[in-house]
């Protein structure tokens, strides 16, 4: 289906210098296949990807869709046809103002008759099931709709291969959900898949997974042996899978365990060895109480902050109020945010996240209901707002599109500026906040900021509400985007900065892992109302509750619940892999001979 | 603080859905029928003329079914305009040549001749004209029905080099992006306010006022561009090679009542235009003045 | 002459751009000292020039003027606009001159290039919309002019700083004597 033949890419900067993106890659894809390609920030998936249908073409070498050579400009239309791209923003997909019209555009460029456009288009709204929506403009579906609108927009075209290049980084977990379904079943009817992606239990679910290393394969295998070599994938960049983890692990005791790759498959291979339990006896270990768990790190930090700094009662909000498009937000919130704790904001797309912690430095005013900020009543028109957004420090999500100084220094210190400090004082505050998050005072003050990579300009997006000094710093989905090990960097910068200067930090995030990580406390959000709280243990014990508003588990705990549900006595609030890891192997035991029987 | 609020509510026009004859006619038919009507308001000469075609669309106003309030709110924002405009043009008219003027009135320097005031009234009606002939427009046309229409009213023209469909696909685009830059920009807005920046009109210097501006200016250019890139990449990906060979899902069919809309508003361009209003024109003018 | 995906793709984008700063007065007018308000419509479409080339910066402007002659006939939308030769015309010339402006000195000095390129696409703007306003008898020149000087030299100081700004950050090149932040 598709052959690479030593296919070199070189990318040409501005300056005259070069990047080699892909050096030297030979593969194929059969029909029929789904592959998952990975590979740290910059390995060249995106390159090898456009190079699939020949949006690229290889500085040397050869790609062959079908055995048409991609440099033959006749057949192009013939390779996008057979070979459909799908990219990461679905807003930058989408090119018509009607659901409909935008799904038949690739067919149009095709030529396909008028008769026949209606019959594509209907066919491929209801392959991602939004047929229901194929009037109305995409600016008014969610995100994960979106995505399903461009997933259509191929469809239509009748492809043979679909690429995803991290079609489902900017989506919430049941939009994820949603896509991942569309592609399971499309494999069963026998499209090629390649999927770029940065979720490794995504790329479980392949046939095959290609790992690209500084432009070239370095991995190519089956999951269950690929993932085997947990040392190797640390190595670039990537991790192995919760279960393929713990799978590793439990090889300490069942060392001819398979590799799992789901966290029912974890389950079910352990099955058979689990020892029952000494105490809680299989099938009734009642939740919470079991937790003998160790005395996490966290766990004796549930005393500190008796002090609310926020106290938020009965907030409403109704967005364009008084007018046909008037959409409520917020129906009667209430929340607090107590003195140096981490607190966790979950809740579906479209919960009011975003909505609630605008509220809470004052940039969105209460339209009714209380907020208070230390002793400040930002209800009161009289409150001085400026002074809320001081103590408030808010993070927006990909804070660092917002840069637009030349130089990083000159952009942390907009902040101050603005308190109207003082020369020495800027600078001061400048060099405090970009040594909170990392970044060198005097190597990083001067770079200009264009000049920075992903990461970097984040952190210097960072330092810049840092700089405000504030006693809160509030962040909407600051992960999001990042590849796994930006992630981990940033959750420990954050943990760090909470556990060395006292700092109150509220995250609103669509990823249970990270607060399993680093939250004091989870408050979950649902159509515009607080509907639980509590430390994450309490939290994270209730899936039941979770899944009735959308949610998931973080990775550990779905495999708990597996495992529960085979009947082995694991506590359900465990929170990660090496809670797992530490209470589960004890209960291992090889499994009987069948001759011991 | 709701300053941010309504940037996602951006509008060109406003449609205004009453399901009117007018409402229904082709895209093509409205827009050749505007041009039309536009045509004649531009080059009608004189009074008289100018009367009839004002009256003529406002009774395609009221066949359209929009009520008469939309269309006098907007005369009455732009009350002040017209005023201003009307002084300006009594105090320093612009005759052309030809016309012999006398005087009406005169306090020392200024004085009001006979051809400012014709002038001023003719220009004034003209611009009522105009104003509820966009109005007309926007109110049966939706802004995608607008695109359509171009698209497939030029298509014909495209032979001749005219791109016809890149131009629609140009609104398209452009109208698809507004509310998704909209909501970048109250996130930069949102951002910059959270670290402390007034989007106020403080005072200040040409050059402090610009610096304000360049905290969303620069970011929301860039996000912009970077956009573009990948939309451009993805029309790409989905084997768009340009308006050439492109099928068309949107098919727009013109019925009779399309055509002889048409006909009816080149017919009445063309009466108002070379009509014998002229003389008419001058002929009440005169009797009035004498 | 062909149009690329990208071209036809940016201007869209930057027409995107001007459509939204004409609603949002912080972004689409400042307040000059000498008391007139500056808009800023133009220069996203100075910049479909200097970007996406003559090309684009010719179909965002045609989308401009279309666009500010629709809103001359709304609620409190300028009335002078309602004459297309004033509200579209002008506004065709305003990205190619700004990228030939743009274009012919960029070997010599880019930082300059923007500069003057910005100005230039602005105050091609001024100067047609008041040449227009001129020729279709609406106001006299002793009346326009003033008033059109007022607003242009505003707006084209505006429109020269935004676009060496965009331009630098766009291409990665620093302004200023002064390297570095200053702090
Ligand atoms: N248009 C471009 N011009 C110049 N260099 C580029 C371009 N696109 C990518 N590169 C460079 O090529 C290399 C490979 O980039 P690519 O986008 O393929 O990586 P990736 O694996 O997709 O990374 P990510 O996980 O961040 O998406 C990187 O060093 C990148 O900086
Ligand atoms: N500026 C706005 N104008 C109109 N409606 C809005 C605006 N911002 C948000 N909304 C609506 O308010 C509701 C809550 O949105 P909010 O952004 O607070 O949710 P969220 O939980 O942050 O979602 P997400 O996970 O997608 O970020 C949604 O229905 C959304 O469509
Ligand atoms: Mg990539
Ligand atoms: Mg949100």
């Amino acid at each position: 289906m598709l052959r690479l033949d030593g296919v070199y890419h070189t990318y040409s900067l501005p300056g005259g210098a070069t990047i080699d993106a892909l050096r030297g890659i030979s593969l194929t894809v059969a029909d029929g296949e789904r592959v998952a390609l990975v590979g740290a920030n910059g390995s060249g998936k995106s390159t090898l990807a456009r190079h699939l249908n020949g949006l690229l073409l290889p500085t040397r070498g050869d790609v062959y869709v079908n055995d048409i050579n991609t440099r033959d400009k006749a057949q192009l239309q013939a390779i996008r046809q057979t070979v459909g791209i799908i990219f990461q923003d679905p807003d930058n997909q989408l090119v018509a103002t009607v659901v409909e019209e935008d799904v038949a555009f690739g067919p149009e460029n095709l030529g396909v008759p008028h008769g026949e456009l209606h019959d594509r288009v209907t066919q491929a709204l209801d392959a991602v099931d939004l047929a229901a929506e194929r009037k109305r403009p995409p600016h008014l579906l969610s995100g994960g709709q979106r995505q399903r609108v461009a997933i259509a927009g191929i469809l239509a075209m009748r492809p043979r291969v679909i690429v995803l290049d991290e079609a489902t980084a900017m989506l919430d977990p049941r939009g994820r959900r949603d896509v991942l379904d569309i592609l399971a079943r499309l494999h069963d009817e026998g499209v090629t898949i390649v999927q770029v992606t940065h979720f490794m239990n995504e790329a479980a679910l392949a046939d095959r997974v290609i790992i690209l290393d500084a432009g070239q394969v370095a991995v190519d295998g089956p999951p269950a042996r690929v993932f085997e070599d947990r040392e190797r994938l640390l190595a670039l960049g990537l991790d192995v899978p919760a279960p393929a983890r713990l799978s590793l692990a439990a090889r300490r005791v069942l060392p001819d365990l398979p590799i799992a790759l789901t966290p029912e498959g974890f389950a079910t291979s352990v099955a058979p060895s689990l020892t029952p339990g000494p105490s809680p006896k299989m099938g009734e270990g009642k939740t919470t109480e079991d937790s003998f768990l160790l005395p996490l790190s966290r766990s004796g930090r549930g005393g500190r902050g008796e002090r609310d700094l926020i106290e938020v009662r009965g907030l409403e909000h109704v967005y364009l109020k008084g007018t046909p498009l008037a959409s409520a937000a917020l129906r009667g919130v209430d929340f607090d945010v107590r003195e140096g704790e981490i607190l966790g904001v979950v809740g579906a797309t479209g919960s009011g996240k975003s909505t609630l912690l605008q509220h809470l430095n004052g940039l969105l005013r209460p339209q009714a209901g209380r907020v208070r900020v230390l002793d400040l009543d930002l209800g009161h028109p009289k409150t001085d707002i400026r002074q809320a957004r001081r103590l408030v420090g808010l993070v927006f999500q990909n804070p660092e599109d917002g840069l637009f100084e030349q130089y990083v220094g000159d952009d942390i210190a907009f902040g101050p500026r603005n308190l109207g400090l003082d020369r020495a004082e800027v600078r001061e505050r400048v060099r405090e906040a970009m040594e909170l998050v990392g970044l060198d005072f005097d190597a990083f003050k001067d770079r200009l900021t264009f000049s920075l990579s992903g990461g970097q300009r984040r952190r210097v997006a960072l330092a810049g509400v840092l700089a405000l000094k504030p006693r809160v710093l509030v962040l909407d989905e600051p992960t999001a985007g990042l590849d796994p090990g930006a992630r981990a960097a940033l959750l420990k910068q954050l943990t760090r900065l909470n556990r060395e200067t006292g700092l109150t930090i509220v995250i609103a995030t669509h990823s249970m892992d990270d607060l399993a990580e680093i939250a004091d406390r989870i408050a979950i959000l649902a159509q515009g109302r607080v509907v639980l709280t509590g430390t994450p243990r309490e939290v994270f014990g209730q899936p039941e509750r979770l899944a009735e508003h959308h949610l998931g588990l973080p990775q550990a705990a779905e495999i708990a619940a597996a495992l529960r549900r085979h009947g082995c006595a694991i506590p359900a609030d465990i929170l990660t892999v090496d809670e797992a890891e530490r209470v589960l192997l004890p209960l291992l035991a090889p499994a009987p001979t069948p001759e011991a029987v | 603080m709701s300053e941010f609020e309504f940037l996602r509510n951006v509008t060109i026009g406003q449609y205004l859905p009453t399901g009117s004859i007018i409402h229904r006619l082709d895209p093509r038919a409205k827009l050749l029928g505007f041009l039309a009507l536009l045509a004649a308001t531009m080059m009608v000469q004189g009074y008289t003329g100018a009367v009839i075609v004002l009256g003529l669309i406002v009774a395609l106003t009221l066949v359209a079914r929009i009520p008469l309030r939309f269309a006098m709110t907007t005369l009455r924002t732009a009350a002040p305009f017209l005023l201003v405009f009307a002084v300006l043009q009594l105090v320093v008219p612009v005759v052309p040549q030809g016309m012999t003027c006398s005087d009406v009135a005169r306090v020392g320097f200024f004085g009001v001749s006979d051809c400012a005031l014709y002038l001023v009234g003719l220009s004034t009606l003209r611009f009522v004209t105009l104003i509820l002939l966009l109005g007309l427009l926007t109110y049966t046309t939706a802004v995608t029905e607008m695109a359509h229409g171009i698209e497939a009213g030029l298509r014909p023209l495209q032979a001749i080099g005219l791109p016809a469909h890149e131009l629609s696909l140009v609104a398209t685009i452009a109208i698809r992006f507004v509310p998704v830059l909209a909501e970048e920009i109250e996130r930069l807005a949102k951002a910059q306010a959270a670290r402390g920046a007034d989007f106020g009109q403080g005072a200040g210097g040409v050059v402090t006022r610009v610096r304000r501006l360049l905290p969303l200016m620069v970011p929301l250019i860039l996000i912009s561009l970077r956009r573009a890139e990948d939309l451009a990449l993805a029309m790409e990906s989905r084997g768009y090679v340009g308006g050439k060979g492109r099928s068309h899902f949107v098919q727009l069919r013109a019925r009779p009542a399309d055509w002889m809309a048409v006909a009816v508003a080149l017919i009445i361009t063309l009466a108002v235009v070379r009509g014998p209003w002229q003389g008419l024109d001058a002929a009440i003018w005169t009797s009035i003045w004498s | 002459m062909k149009i690329t995906t990208r071209t036809l793709v940016i201007a869209a984008v930057f027409l995107a751009i001007t459509l939204l700063l004409g609603q949002i007065p912080f972004l689409g007018f400042v307040p000059m000292p000498w008391g007139i308000n500056a808009t800023t419509l133009q220069i996203p479409t100075i910049l479909a020039g200097i970007i996406a080339g003559p090309l684009g910066g010719l179909l965002t402007g045609l989308g401009f003027g279309v666009t500010s002659f629709i809103r001359a006939g709304q609620p409190g939308g300028n009335i002078i606009f309602t004459d297309p030769l004033i509200s579209i015309l002008p506004r065709l010339f305003i990205g190619p001159v700004a990228w030939a402006v743009y274009a012919a000195l960029r070997r010599r000095n880019e930082a300059l290039a923007a500069l003057v390129g910005g100005a230039a696409g602005s105050l091609t703007n001024t100067v047609l919309v008041v040449g227009m306003i001129i020729l279709t008898g609406k106001l006299a020149p002793a009346v326009i002019i003033p008033i059109g000087a007022a607003n242009g030299s505003g707006e084209a100081i505006l429109s020269a700083l935004v676009t060496l700004a965009v331009v630098a950050a766009w291409r990665g090149f620093a302004v200023g004597r002064r390297r570095g932040a200053s702090i």
